[in-house]
């Protein structure tokens, strides 16, 4: 047999044989399953509440009775943000954000009635998800099991009898990697099982976070031996670990946002609005008759349409006027939500390119975007609803232009309602989860960062192992 | 006894570990009091930004709608800004309200739509928490605690020292206690004085800060305890750093997250969807029924505008007002239930911090620094408070008829709670 499986096998005989280690690990299988029942239980709950939401929005929308189509443009829709199966295995921002838009003329409203508002948020550590397990507690129990690994062999002095049998320190370290890594992935296979189930067709997206998955066991164990076999004792070794998990795991993250903060300051969305409406003023008021942007808008249709009076008109003048106020209104909106995303996108960025040093962040940003839980496909949720509120609103206000007549839509004493058939036959708002293709583009950057860590942790691994082969072991 | 103490300390000067680890708490307890300063005064800073902006956008309302006496229309388009004390904690941390509006306007149309507005918030940043002092305190300090705790005895016995210990001090006990309260000294000064130092910069009430730095106490000393239990039952080092490592992770990152399913599991707080979309069904369906017979039970409220005219045939802003209230109206009971649901969560979550001193910590420092869930619920009070105070004002215009004019519209509150 193979010298490096003679290690292997004699390291995992030690691991099987510390009792401790034995029940934490059982202890985090365990957990590591009721996690992934918890998470699937609440993933399907808040589904199916999303689901028969959006379809009561839908029906009271195509239930509204005969109706000025200005009516309907006040009266609006919900949209629903509805989610990726594979948010059972990672939650990502998905607490954080709003679940549900209100979809009016005029306006851009946020995603309200977000989880954290509406629970006491202890401690905000994280879902109690498998991505979870994985990302904060494998490595943590990793390091408990295997601390020792190479330290030991020095502290006991079985070091030299190991190297007297023509074994070499490579082959140790082989040896040692791979006990661990089976280990790892022992205790991280009830994780690549639920994910296995739950994404069903998504087979490239399962494979992708199952190689994620592997470079970041890979990289713990590959430190785990690397510290062990550069520390004179096991509690050199055990200490040196814990602070780099602490370190790693619980602090760098909170640091990098904090970081990301400083360097791009949050606005607040009273001043988003407020921005927004002065430069509405300068741009132009419908409502004021001598205002110059709106006496050029009605010049060019008259000229369009040969007329002399907006009277003349084929069509609804009010129409027109409130296709021509959505448009502007609309595109100075999303310039301010450009503007947005924009600076959270360079937090968020500042952020990942903490992955360089911290193979947990770009772990869990990996894992975010394959699950279709980060910042973009939030973003995309809201782009969707926004597109579905834009088109909306100008059907509604072209209804208005076309379906009724300026001098009736003058008179105030007339009620003026079209026939409820065109909001029973709108399309639906239906939100399409982003594809594997955006998501992956995405975690490249992460998953690259991953594989480049460990082939680095392993490389440093062997040469450091050289030492053990030296005259003063 | 004071020679005692200090060749102590001069032995544990000589520790570089308990050195660094002292340092490090320093200077992280420097950190988060800092990025907490730069916080504070960033938002004062972009309130004092709004509040410029909202009186530009108030001018236009003089000009356009004031000016003409068109009551409804100022009530309609003008929104106002709610004024904000800075909070003096916001140091320390800023709690739940992170999660809120930093600023809130409102208008006189129906309150429930405006109340749930969310804030801009990076979702990505909020997923990682903050970096603030009730983090380093709840969170790390147990940490350093551990790291200058878990090997009191045992690295004396593991030396091989403690027989030597034994046979020339009265009492091996009294060392390790006298030890472990020089080194829990000076590790609660590097974390404390910088509290203190960021409450004479902030101008906090220091009557609060005390009572913050004595729950750090009190929760430093359960960490004692804990690795009292160590020492006593003579556990050896590695056991004890893993031990205790083991309960650090239970206590702060299992159960927090264990009480946070289970409360919310327990106390449903959805009832947000449904309300808004039975609000707004309430709201536009005003349209579809008797105009008049919405503003008399607008009036069954408002008993004293009764003597208001009857509706004409053509639009009129009382009516559209009154609708917008009975629609609050008839969903009160709901958003009621709403409310309480979040209250009766937090309250259950508190019930269970008994049993759990991180959690009780972190709600002990949200509530002493108002910036607690429940001070969530009493900003919307509170806005709720200032949109009647609004609405009321708008309806003796639009009711009875009270005369509205510029010099009307700006003697009134520019910016609500002046």
């Amino acid at each position: 047999m193979p010298k490096v499986i003679l290690i292997a096998l004699a390291e995992l005989k030690f691991i099987l044989r510390n009792k401790a280690a034995l029940i934490a690990a059982l202890l985090f299988v365990l957990m590591n399953i009721f996690s992934a029942n918890v998470a699937w239980n609440n993933y399907n709950q808040a589904q199916n509440e999303i689901k028969s939401y959006q379809n009561f929005a839908n029906e009271d929308f195509a239930n509204q009775p005969n109706r000025h189509p200005h009516r309907m443009v006040h009266y609006g829709h919900f949209a629903f943000r509805s989610q990726n199966p594979l948010a059972a295995f990672d939650r990502g921002v998905d607490q954080f954000v709003g679940n549900m838009i209100y979809l009016e003329g005029h306006r851009q409203n946020g995603a309200n009635f977000s989880d954290a508002l509406q629970s006491v948020n202890l401690l905000r550590i994280g879902d109690f998800t498998p991505a979870f397990m994985l990302q904060l507690f494998l490595p943590l129990l990793l390091v408990f099991i295997a601390y020792s690994c190479v330290s030991r062999e020095r502290e006991g002095a079985t070091l030299p009898i190991i190297l007297s049998q023509n074994i070499k320190p490579a082959q140790i370290y082989w040896g040692k990697l791979l006990a661990l890594f089976a280990v790892a992935l022992v205790l991280a296979l009830p994780s690549i099982v639920f994910i296995a189930i739950i994404t069903k067709s998504q087979i490239s997206t399962a494979l992708i976070l199952i190689l994620a998955i592997f470079a970041y066991c890979l990289i713990w164990c590959g430190l785990i031996v690397l510290v062990s076999l550069n520390s004179k004792t096991n509690n050199m070794a055990l200490s040196y670990l814990l602070g780099l998990w602490v370190i790693g795991v619980i602090m760098l993250p909170r640091l990098g946002s904090e970081i990301s903060g400083f360097l791009v300051p949050n606005f607040s969305r009273v001043q988003m609005d407020l921005e927004t409406h002065a430069e509405l003023r300068k741009m132009g008021d419908s409502h004021n008759p001598n205002d110059p942007y709106f006496n050029n808008f009605k010049a060019s249709v008259l000229k369009k349409y040969n007329v002399k009076t907006v009277e003349e008109l084929p069509v609804n003048y009010k129409g027109l006027l409130a296709v021509e106020g959505e448009k502007m209104t609309s595109q100075l909106f999303d310039k301010y939500n450009q503007k947005m995303f924009n600076a959270h996108e360079t937090q968020n960025g500042i952020y990942s390119a903490l992955g360089l040093i911290d193979p947990f962040i770009s772990f869990q940003k990996l894992s975010n975007s394959m699950s279709g839980t980060d910042y973009k496909s939030y973003q995309s949720f809201i782009e969707q609803a926004e597109k579905y509120r834009y088109n909306m609103v100008q059907h509604l206000n072209g209804l208005q232009a076309n379906a009724l007549s300026y001098k009736d839509d003058t008179n105030k004493l007339l009620e003026n309602r079209i026939s409820n058939e065109n909001w029973l036959k709108y399309p639906k708002f239906e939100y399409v989860a982003q594809d594997f293709k955006e998501r992956f583009s995405r975690a490249l950057q992460s998953l690259i960062l991953l594989l480049l860590w460990s082939i680095g942790i392993i490389w440093l691994g062997l040469s450091q192992s050289k030492k053990l082969g030296g005259a003063n072991v | 006894m004071s020679n005692y103490l200090a060749q102590e300390f001069k032995l544990l000067w000589r520790s570089n570990s308990f050195k660094i680890l002292t340092l490090i708490l320093a200077l992280l307890a420097l950190f988060a009091i800092g990025r907490g300063i730069i916080l504070s005064n960033h938002i004062a800073r972009n309130f004092a930004k709004i509040e410029q902006l909202q009186i530009k956008e108030r001018e236009n309302i003089a000009k356009t709608y004031a000016a003409a006496g068109d009551a409804g229309s100022a009530a309609y388009f003008g929104f106002e800004l709610i004024k904000q004390t800075p909070n003096p904690f916001n140091f320390i941390t800023q709690g739940q309200s992170d999660l809120g509006p930093q600023a809130t306007r409102i208008r006189s149309l129906a309150l429930i739509p405006q109340i749930y507005e969310s804030e801009i918030i990076n979702p990505e940043s909020l997923v990682k928490g903050r970096f603030d002092y009730s983090f380093l305190a709840v969170f790390l300090l147990p940490l350093f605690i551990i790291a200058v705790l878990f090997d009191l005895r045992a690295s004396e016995t593991e030396a091989g020292r403690e027989v030597f210990l034994i046979a020339n001090a009265k009492s091996f006990s009294r060392i390790l206690i006298m030890r472990a309260i020089l080194r829990m000294g000076i590790l609660l000064c590097a974390i404390l004085l910088p509290l203190f130092m960021g409450a004479l910069i902030n101008s906090a009430p220091m009557a609060a800060i005390f009572k913050i730095a004595f729950y750090i106490v009190l929760y430093s000393s359960f960490w004692v305890i804990i690795c009292g239990i160590f020492i006593i039952f003579g556990a050896n080092s590695r056991l004890s750093a893993l031990g205790q490592l083991a309960i650090w992770s239970v206590l702060l990152i299992i159960s927090p997250i264990m009480v946070r399913n289970w409360v919310n599991f327990k106390i449903p707080a959805n009832q947000g969807f449904a309300l808004s979309l039975e609000h707004r069904e309430y709201l536009h369906g005003a349209w579809e029924r008797d105009r008049q017979a919405e503003v008399d039970r607008f009036l069954k409220s408002y008993p004293q505008f009764s003597k208001t005219p009857k509706l004409g045939k053509t639009f009129e802003w009382k009516w559209y007002l009154a609708f917008h209230n009975n629609a609050d109206e008839e969903m009160a009971s709901s958003a009621k239930e709403y409310r309480m649901a979040i209250e009766n969560r937090y309250k259950l979550t508190k019930k269970s911090a008994s049993f759990l001193p991180p959690i009780a910590l972190q709600l002990a420092i949200e509530e002493t620094t108002n910036n607690g869930l429940l001070n969530h619920l009493e900003k919307q009070d509170y806005i709720a408070k200032k949109h009647k105070e609004l609405r009321e004002a708008y309806y003796s215009h639009l009711f009875d008829g009270a005369s509205f004019n510029l010099t009307e519209y700006e003697a009134k509150k520019r910016i609500l709670g002046d």
